[in-house]
């Protein structure tokens, strides 16, 4: 949806084909922008959408990872915040960058005062100066230090100065913050007259009625994607326009119902290991939970999920399952203790060149064994128990290794459920599992968490762990940073915590 | 075994040896006895059996519930029912529509606290506990399909205008990928496709029987909904579809 500007005029501001990623993650992705000359443009989006990211590269802030910046047609490099405002590009951020102990005039002049041979011209700078004030609007003694004025004036001042710069591209970052609503009426009067002059400009915000007032096109970000580019924010309903620019991240795709919190079944204090890779954790899950885990590469979450399982020596601090303090020396304890694992990423969770009667009774076939006897009748029904209640179509007899990878998945998953424990250890099950797959994957952990089970999450994938956790716990070189709720969750602050 | 699956047996051992108690219920079932007590305040809840030390018996005058033969995949209905409920939230508010599948969700509304609940469905209201809920009827023509009870019509659709839920629980006759919802009677479409525009969110109760067919009248296309709860496993397009656009499919797990 381009402007109806686009026939009669250039963009004066284009961004094509923008991308960036931060360690390894897209924040923008593939981005095609035009802005024109006199046009009002919001930006609107979550935090997290990408906005800031996007901004920072139009302000040359951040340079884009691919794609090109094109200003009036000509191709350039905006390699730095100054050169972008040699070009006509200025930045303006909430905290306005005045020098405190100067007067309004000498900030609005600073580094563009009007010479007269050696000598600042007076008159005409005095003369110059009236202008660009009358035109603000702004009512201020020229005389007094900038550090006196209130937040909204000094944002006036700002603006003089980047126009007095001759700025044709206004970035206005989320200005409005600190602003009254006179404040805020008098500011948007004052960039309509500016868009008047033919100044083009861009101002992002979250806050979406705000941008109905001050600009008629609305770009909506999210995901790093342009969700929208909307000519007339009159011809959209508010509900639309949430929905544009929320999306929940595709939370609303996962199956997770709240299911009550029960009793504590599994805690962890003050938890260090051996080589300190993970140091001083801190952690609780409840019945009904399904807590995440996660944290960029190398920061020990799997490690930590290592020690839960006794695969890997606690060195210092509690384990406690059902309130009483546990040590673990290896997987078969911890089971015995209550905690089983599942690794999505390998299969050495089975035994490949046995059949499924094995596999699902294997780690637990004492639970079968009647005065010393195990029945293999007793085998093949609950073997087939299992993989019934998990509507895994499989034939109990073939060898595991010549099933798909889905029904594999939920051979294992039998396993672990045929173990009965209630706390259920899962590092990347969705890993290698198609759409499908997953939808069931994801349906089995909910039905788990109503019966009481307590779920540990290990994942990077931001969207699932949004979407299915109660809580989430974001780990960094080997510590736990930041714990959030799931009315919290989102991707920027599990990036950025 | 699911609590709907319970309480059937626990209504067919009343109903043949008119009481029943705790202990035998407990080992018959493997259940605790927590669990065996919360389905008889159930029960009793319906008007079904009075409670007494040890056990329950059954009221002479106790309602004869809708006799199985009358609700098609009952078993099937209780377990969709069982799932939808945790779709609400203690204090929601939210649309009830017409049909056996809502009926039997309408019973289970007593798990919820706080709740604003306007139907069509008539054959529900004598289910809801009016004291504890706050429930809307939406008065109309009744038309009686399938023996379902509901109301439809201009005087429903003029008592809408100044509706809006935050939920909408709704049923369809048939359920396919292209075609979308479809429902084979008039009756409950004009409410139905009202209430989708008041809603915000639209979930579909629907058992797997009802998928890959198509009946007489479209209701809404399948991206029109939030939400489908279903029992069954479905065809692997449907799972693809819903979830890349994000639409939540919840289905059951005997675990």
């Amino acid at each position: 949806m381009s402007s109806a500007n686009s026939e009669l005029y250039e963009s004066v501001f284009k961004l094509a084909g923008i991308s960036k990623s931060f360690d390894g993650r897209p924040l923008l992705k593939n981005i095609d922008l035009d802005f024109y000359p006199g046009q009002i443009c919001s930006i609107l989006g979550e935090n997290g959408a990408g906005k800031s990211t996007l901004i920072k590269i139009m302000a040359g802030i951040l340079q884009p990872d691919q794609g090109d910046i094109f200003i009036q047609g000509k191709k350039v490099r905006l390699k730095s915040p100054y050169l972008a405002k040699k070009m006509g590009i200025h930045f303006v951020l909430q905290e306005p960058h005045l020098v405190p102990f100067l007067n309004v005039e000498q900030n609005v002049f600073l580094g563009n005062e009007m010479n007269h041979g050696l000598f600042i011209d007076q008159k005409k700078h005095l003369d110059a100066y009236h202008k660009v004030i009358q035109f603000m609007e702004l009512d201020i003694d020229p005389a007094i230090p900038v550090s006196e004025l209130n937040p909204s004036q000094k944002m006036n001042v700002e603006l003089a100065k980047a126009i007095v710069m001759g700025a044709q591209v206004l970035l206005l970052d989320e200005i409005t913050a600190p602003f009254s609503e006179q404040q805020t009426k008098k500011m948007f009067r004052i960039i309509k007259k500016l868009a008047q002059q033919g100044v083009c400009v861009i101002f992002v915000s979250h806050k979406m009625d705000e941008i109905r007032d001050i600009s008629k096109r609305l770009v909506i970000i999210r995901d790093g994607n342009i969700t929208a580019d909307i000519e007339n924010t009159e011809d959209v309903v508010s509900d639309k326009i949430v929905q544009l620019m929320t999306g929940d991240s595709f939370r609303n795709r996962y199956p997770k119902t709240r299911a009550p919190k029960g009793r504590i079944l599994l805690e962890v204090n003050h938890v260090s290991n051996t080589s300190g890779t993970v140091k001083d954790i801190d952690l609780r899950l409840h019945e009904g939970e399904i807590v995440g885990l996660t944290g960029l590469r190398e920061s020990g979450k799997g490690t930590l999920a290592q020690m839960l399982v006794g695969m890997e020596k606690i060195a210092s601090g509690t384990l406690k399952i059902n309130n009483e303090a546990v040590k673990l020396k290896n997987p078969h304890e911890a089971m015995k203790n209550g905690i089983v694992f599942f690794s999505g990423n390998d299969t050495n969770n089975l035994f490949l060149q046995k059949d499924s009667y094995f596999n699902v009774t294997i780690s637990n076939l004492f639970r079968l064994a009647h005065g010393g006897y195990l029945s293999p009748r007793e085998v093949q029904k609950a073997s087939e128990s299992y993989l019934h209640k998990l509507k895994a179509e499989v034939d109990p007899n073939q060898k595991v290794h010549v099933l798909s990878t889905g029904n594999k998945q939920k051979v294992a998953f039998s396993k672990i459920l045929f173990t009965n424990r209630k706390i259920l250890i899962l590092e990347n099950p969705s890993a290698n599992l198609d759409i499908p797959s997953k939808v069931e994957l994801y349906n089995i952990m909910n039905t788990l968490a109503h019966k009481k089970c307590g779920i540990l999450l290990i994942s990077s994938d931001i969207h699932e762990l949004i979407g299915m956790c109660d809580r989430i716990y974001i780990m960094n070189k080997g510590q736990v940073k930041n714990e959030l709720e799931y009315d919290e969750a989102d991707i920027h602050k599990i990036f950025y915590y | 075994m699911f609590a709907g699956q319970r309480i059937n047996i626990i209504k067919k051992i009343l109903l043949e040896q008119k009481q029943v108690d705790i202990n035998t219920l407990t080992s018959l079932l493997n259940v605790s006895d927590v669990t065996v007590r919360k389905d008889l305040d159930s029960l009793e809840t319906d008007g079904f059996l009075r409670k007494v030390h040890g056990g329950a018996i059954l009221l002479e005058d106790a309602p004869l519930d809708i006799p199985k033969s009358d609700i098609p995949d009952l078993q099937e209905k209780e377990m969709i029912a069982d799932l939808a409920i945790t779709l609400i939230d203690d204090g929601d508010n939210f649309y009830l529509g017409p049909g056996s599948t809502c009926l039997i969700l309408a019973k289970k509304l007593n798990q919820k606290k706080n709740l604003t609940v306007i139907t069509n469905n008539a054959s529900a209201l004598s289910y809801i506990d009016c004291s504890s809920v706050n429930l809307l009827f939406i008065g109309g023509n009744v038309v009686d399909y399938n023996n379902m009870m509901f109301t439809h019509g201009e005087k429903a659709l003029a008592y809408l205008e100044d509706i809006f839920v935050n939920k909408a629980f709704i049923g369809a006759d048939c359920v396919d990928l292209e075609a979308g919802l479809t429902i084979n009677h008039s009756y409950s479409l004009d409410v139905y496709k009202k209430i989708l525009d008041k809603s915000r969110q639209t979930i579909l109760l629907a058992d797997k029987s009802k998928f890959d067919k198509i009946a007489l009248q479209l209701l809404c296309p399948i991206s029109a909904i939030s939400a489908l709860v279903t029992e069954g496993d479905l065809p692997e397009k449907y799972k693809r579809y819903l979830y890349q656009n994000d639409i939540k499919l919840l289905t059951s797990f005997d675990l």
